[in-house]
């Protein structure tokens, strides 16, 4: 739907009836704005200003909306620019909180617009963006808590593209940032304004004049410095120092002085109120996750990463284990050991999820670490008596989820790992998560507890406020805890990974392949598009590409599963790779060159010949040829064909090499009239390869036209079976 | 979209500080030159290129000193000269490995190294370094004698050498580079052949999604070339040729391979025949087979036998043969500096490119954007600071990860950019938080309030209506007044 520009002009002289119809005809028509007289611009711009200005909260949205895909336009943009940029400052400048916050975000979404639009441009960055983004960058600083997120945000692209002008506000920011990572409340802001802060605080070394990559280094070291500092509040609980290995980790890692500036309020911890020792999870949670964030935002410039120290600092947290660590004797209360156990797994979860990231962004260079990486995860999966605690897992099924997704991050750069014994214990962790749960309350010892007569005397007395449970014996199926499907997910993605990478031992081998079978079962039965889930599927094919130790195959059952994969059907019809051909013309003297090629890459193949004559659309071309091969192949399959004994040799060739990939713009023959003009054409294109480039070195190219040419054209009509039975 | 033939060749024996010698990137579709190095010349498969276009890489090993050269491609002179422990005779890098389903998406930066480089020296010794950090992550006596070429497999999973010692071992990366954790020295080859009776001169290592399939090609001067299946560990065929083979190159469908021989000729083997008017594989099940003699040249390229006018009567050795984007041309190069682009079909040259003076060394191919390869288009604001690569360390790191220190430039995650669509969507949303859509229009009118405003106006009335009265009193009297006053 397009509205003429009259129209819009008029419409917009008062409170327009609905703004989204302009705002999708201004931006899909761009000929409207193209063919625009300079006196309906004035028109159009004035009444958008005028909307802008109008203290009646619904016009001003519409303008300020209407300026933002105004300023696609770059004539637009270039002639009146400065104005709407100016408007929306004010508007920006005058907002407070009385005002609806839609106008604040479109504002600023406009502004961020016409930044976005101006950038790169030079002329324009100059006359227009390069004046006003000090304005900018201070009203943006002021509104910060009306919208928290979208201004951090725009602030970071500022900061990004424009260090240099940021560079006086770069402190003020930074303040106003931690500002906000101190406050009590901020563990529970949503997690993408979180993200959002880090993100920011960790590009803004950018804005440094001098050598940035030192300043960004030395942050860096500085947040990794303060996780140590935190976690040597564990001694005043821990007996850490009876573990050798935890005490050589603490010597090694630097930790902060005691006077030196944090980024965090120092700990206020008490005892008497347990709930205080909290801060020490949730103070680790930022820093590790600000640590997460310095790692993966770009840097424009090259940085040194210690990668080592971070690995370690890892090994660190994940050693902070209530498994192997004592409490100090007078660590008594319960209540504080349960609270400091929570936050050694809370450590943890950050933990792994840092590393994970790690190994999404520095790949191979954490290679060199796996062995280790692998060997101090496993310890956190939750063992009892030799046998992997289920109760625990599922409790901390969080960490858990997250130890898998981590540890699917770091097989996933390992095309092949020999040694699976490290893995095991994960394999066993993943299929246990996805076992069906009873619920807890079912347990026999629960159940009995509830059902037992509190006495004589009550026996008789019906309790009015509860329900008796026998719901819990006749119904059980309807009291299995269903398993998150965000567990389901990361489970299979790391099976998938695992079998493709590790050759497992048969007892885990058999488990998953149970399980996934099952699961394709039952999820195919219940489907009534009777389908697996692509997750599922992509499972089901590795399985298939992937046998492991399996004598018997799979893939008769994941056939049958899922019928129409093209990628399981060239297991099922097994097939040689299309070779280069020769494509005799019987009608003509010349042979022209066929290159049968499974490459999809047309236009390399056009401009090798590059003589051919356009003159038929390709697919008309492409189709013809498509008839013609079918036809010489009687069943277009590419896979081994006997061939029909009648057929004469050379055209069996054309059966058995010819397949649907068969590049048309090089085997071209026509049954048809206009074959003989195509053939005249290829009839050069044969030539083709020869002249042009070969100038180089004349004495070659005559030494090959003369050597080359006649074997060449002959080529073909030596029959290939002789040729076949010679190697033999 | 244009293909990039890099090369570069051995240098000339008496020309002691390579002041003649050059390497080039050209076009093998057009004349376009895409970049040239400066003295730049290697022995042979002793040079790296990282990649084709700006902010990629030549790095090659100098001949007779301990030395390796950098040249960022885009500029002509060499941007570094690194020292290493001895003299190196083969180099090999390898990307960084590929994250498969989790990856997310990143933009190139323009400070990028690969992830390792593998160098064989004169003395048989491979080395691995990290690039990103300089780190030496293994010295191994990998061969007794000189090592000849060194390949990594595509997933970065394997490393191959062969050497003049008649040996091929194939390594798991991971073993080599676990320098934190386990002892350097317990690393074992994960097979080793020993097959061949003469100096393997080439490698190469087939492209395959799956481990499973991974292939291993070798070409020796026994004139034996040999395909090994690198999971089982097993021979799968031997095709025995009448020449020393020099170099190969392998079709990326598995379907030729193109053997450069060291008369000069360049033999196809193919592995797929029409065998009873049945397309069949050609050997297998550790068959022998013999590429028979062709005298009709159906199989054989022979262009690199061509003398040059005047040139001497050395015999000719194809030294590199590497295939197409497309895989119907091979672009190889001879032991007189000659580089031909020629088709597999008709086996006529399609291209010559500019000869060197000496035995061509290494070549690449490439295909890519068109302006990425322009060196005049390229961002070159990389200052020097910011362009050179870490320098190599010359004694194997320490076994304490701690030290673990990265050189690089953190890539750019996917911008996601909102579209317009969404967008619109965003303002619907908002347009309909201005809408009243409840039957009641709640617009506020001002609406006296009967009781006590009345009241108070009635007051106000009577006041106003006092107050006149009052005035018209006084006015009055001050009229009386002035008129006594005038008496």
């Amino acid at each position: 739907m397009s509205i003429p520009l009259s129209l819009i002009i008029k419409e917009l002289e008062s409170t327009p009836d609905s703004i989204l119809s302009i705002l999708s005809t201004l931006h899909y028509d761009k000929s409207i704005l193209l063919n625009i007289t300079k006196s309906e611009t004035n028109h159009l711009i004035s009444r958008t200003l005028n909307l802008t200005k109008s203290p009646d909260a619904y016009n001003k949205w519409c303008g300020t909306n209407l300026i933002r895909v105004l300023a696609e336009n770059y004539t637009i943009l270039s002639n009146n620019g400065i104005v709407l940029l100016e408007q929306l400052l004010t508007n920006l400048e005058n907002y407070n909180h009385t005002i609806d916050r839609k106008i604040l975000t479109s504002t600023i979404e406009a502004i961020n617009f016409i930044c976005k639009q101006i950038r790169g441009k030079p002329t324009l960055t100059r006359e227009i963006l390069t004046p006003k983004l000090p304005t900018i960058i201070t009203k943006y600083l002021d509104n910060i808590h009306f919208n928290p997120l979208l201004v951090i945000d725009s602030l970071f692209i500022l900061v990004k593209h424009h260090p240099t002008t940021f560079r006086p506000f770069g402190n003020k920011l930074a303040s106003r940032l931690t500002g906000f990572l101190n406050l009590g409340e901020f563990t529970s802001f949503p997690e993408k304004l979180k993200q959002s802060i880090f993100k920011t605080l960790a590009i803004l070394p950018v804005i440094e004049k001098a050598e940035p990559e030192v300043q960004w280094e030395n942050n860096v070291r500085n947040i990794i410095k303060e996780v140590v500092s935190i976690l040597s509040v564990y001694n005043e609980f821990l007996n850490l120092n009876d573990d050798a290995d935890i005490k050589r980790l603490f010597q090694k890692l630097p930790s902060a002085e005691i006077d030196s500036k944090k980024l965090l309020e120092p700990l206020n911890l008490d005892v008497n109120q347990p709930k205080s020792l909290f801060q020490i999870s949730s103070n680790i949670e930022i820093l590790l996750n600000l640590l997460s964030t310095y790692l993966k935002v770009e840097t424009r410039f090259s940085v040194r990463v210690p990668l080592g120290l971070i690995v370690t600092l890892n090994e660190l947290i994940c050693s902070i284990n209530l498994r192997f660590v004592q409490f100090k004797f007078d660590v008594r209360d319960d209540a504080l050991k349960s609270i400091i156990k929570a936050t050694t797994l809370k450590n943890q979860f950050n933990a792994v999820k840092l590393l994970q990231e790690l190994a999404l962004v520095y790949r191979g260079n954490v290679l060199p670490h796996l062995t280790n990486i692998l060997s101090y995860l496993e310890v956190l999966i939750p063992f009892k008596n030799k046998k992997i605690d289920f109760n625990e897992l599922l409790i901390n099924e969080e960490l858990a989820v997250a130890l898998l997704s981590c540890v699917e991050s770091y097989l996933s750069l390992v095309g092949n790992l020999g040694d699976s014994s490290q893995l095991l214990r994960f394999v066993d962790t993943s299929l246990l998560l996805v076992e069906p749960r009873l619920d807890s309350s079912l347990a026999p010892a629960a159940v009995k507890k509830v059902d037992q007569p509190q006495g004589k005397n009550n026996k008789k007395k019906k309790n009015t406020n509860s329900v008796a449970m026998s719901d819990l014996l006749s119904h059980q199926h309807l009291f299995v805890e269903s398993i998150n499907s965000g567990t389901i997910k990361v489970v299979r993605s790391f099976l998938s990974a695992i079998i493709s990478r590790v050759n497992l031992p048969p007892t885990q081998h058999y488990k998953i392949m149970r399980y996934l079978i099952l699961e394709a079962v039952n999820a195919k039965y219940y489907s009534y598009e009777k389908s697996v889930s692509p997750q599922l599927r992509n499972l089901l094919i590795n399985s298939v590409l992937y046998p492991g130790f399996e004598k018997v195959s799979l893939l008769p059952i994941v056939s049958q599963l899922i019928p129409q994969d093209p990628l399981l059907s060239v297991f099922t019809n097994p097939r040689f790779p299309p070779l280069p051909i020769y494509v005799k013309k019987v009608e003509e003297p010349t042979e022209l060159a066929g290159f049968g090629d499974n490459d999809e890459d047309e236009e390399v193949v056009e401009e090798k010949t590059t003589v051919e004559d356009d003159s038929e659309p390709s697919a008309k071309r492409r189709k013809t040829d498509h008839g013609e091969a079918s036809a010489s192949t009687e069943n277009g399959d590419a896979s081994v064909i006997p061939a029909k004994p009648e057929d004469i040799e050379i055209v069996d060739e054309a059966k058995v090499f010819v397949t649907k990939e068969v590049s048309s713009e090089d085997v071209i023959s026509f049954p048809s009239e206009p074959v003989v003009q195509e053939v005249k054409r290829v009839e050069v294109v044969t030539t083709a390869p020869v002249p042009a480039p070969v100038v180089a070195a004349p004495s070659v190219d005559v030494a090959e036209s003369a050597a080359g040419d006649d074997s060449d054209f002959e080529m073909p009509e030596i029959d290939l079976d002789g040729d076949s039975d010679d190697d033999e | 979209m244009d293909e990039s033939v890099f090369y570069i060749a051995e240098g000339a024996p008496g020309d002691k500080h390579s002041q003649e010698s050059f390497a080039a990137a050209a076009s093998s579709h057009s004349s376009q030159q895409h970049a040239s190095f400066r003295q730049a010349d290697a022995p042979l498969n002793g040079a790296v290129l990282t990649g084709t276009g700006q902010g990629e890489r030549l790095i090659a090993a100098s001949k007779g000193k301990a030395l390796l050269t950098v040249w960022s491609w885009g500029k002509e002179g060499s941007d570094q000269k690194i020292p290493v422990p001895e003299e190196m005779k083969c180099l090999a890098s390898c990307g960084q490995p590929d994250l498969g389903q989790t990856s997310s998406s990143h933009t190139v930066p323009s400070f990028r190294v690969p992830w390792l480089l593998a160098a064989g020296s004169k003395s048989g010794k491979l080395y691995v370094w990290e690039l990103a950090s300089g780190n030496l992550l293994c010295v191994k006596d990998a061969h007794y004698q000189e090592i000849a070429t060194i390949e990594f497999s595509r997933c970065g999973t394997y490393l191959v050498t062969a050497g003049h010692d008649a040996r091929c071992m194939v390594w798991k990366t991971l073993d080599l580079i676990s320098a934190y954790t386990k002892d350097e020295h317990a690393t074992k080859p994960y097979y080793s052949i020993t097959d061949n009776t003469l100096p393997v001169m080439t490698v190469q290592l087939s492209l395959a999604g799956l481990a499973n399939d991974l292939r291993l090609y070798t070409g020796s001067r026994d004139g034996t070339v040999r395909i090994y299946d690198v999971a089982t560990r097993t021979l799968v065929t031997t095709f025995v040729l009448n020449h020393p083979v020099e170099s190969l190159a392998v079709d990326p469908a598995s379907r030729a391979i193109y053997a450069g021989l060291n008369n000069g000729l360049v033999r196809t083997i193919e592995l797929y025949k029409v065998q009873n008017s049945v397309l069949e594989p050609v050997g297998g099940n550790k068959k022998i087979v013999t590429v028979d003699h062709d005298p009709e040249l159906k199989h054989t390229f022979v262009h690199h036998q061509q003398r040059m006018a005047g040139g001497a009567d050395a015999p000719v050795a194809v030294t590199q043969v590497k295939m197409s984007f497309d895989a119907t041309n091979i672009i190889s190069g001879d032991s007189l500096g000659r580089v031909f682009a020629s088709n597999v079909v008709t086996r006529q040259v399609v291209k010559a490119f500019a000869p060197c003076n000496s035995p061509i060394s290494r070549i690449y191919v490439d295909t890519c954007p068109v302006e990425s390869v322009n060196a005049s288009l390229g961002s070159t604001k990389n200052d020097k600071k910011h362009r050179l690569i870490p320098q190599l360390k010359r004694v194997l790191v320490s076994n304490d990860p701690i030290e673990h220190l990265l050189y690089l430039e953190i890539p750019n995650g996917e911008d996601e950019d909102e579209d317009f669509e969404a967008w619109l969507a965003k303002k619907s949303e908002e347009e309909l938080e201005f809408r009243n859509l409840s039957t009641i229009n709640t617009t506020v009118k001002e609406v006296p309030r009967a009781g006590e405003v009345g009241e108070l106006q009635e007051k106000l009335e009577k006041v106003a209506q006092a107050y006149e009265e009052l005035r018209g009193k006084h006015a009055e009297l001050i009229e009386e007044h002035t008129k006594l006053l005038s008496e």
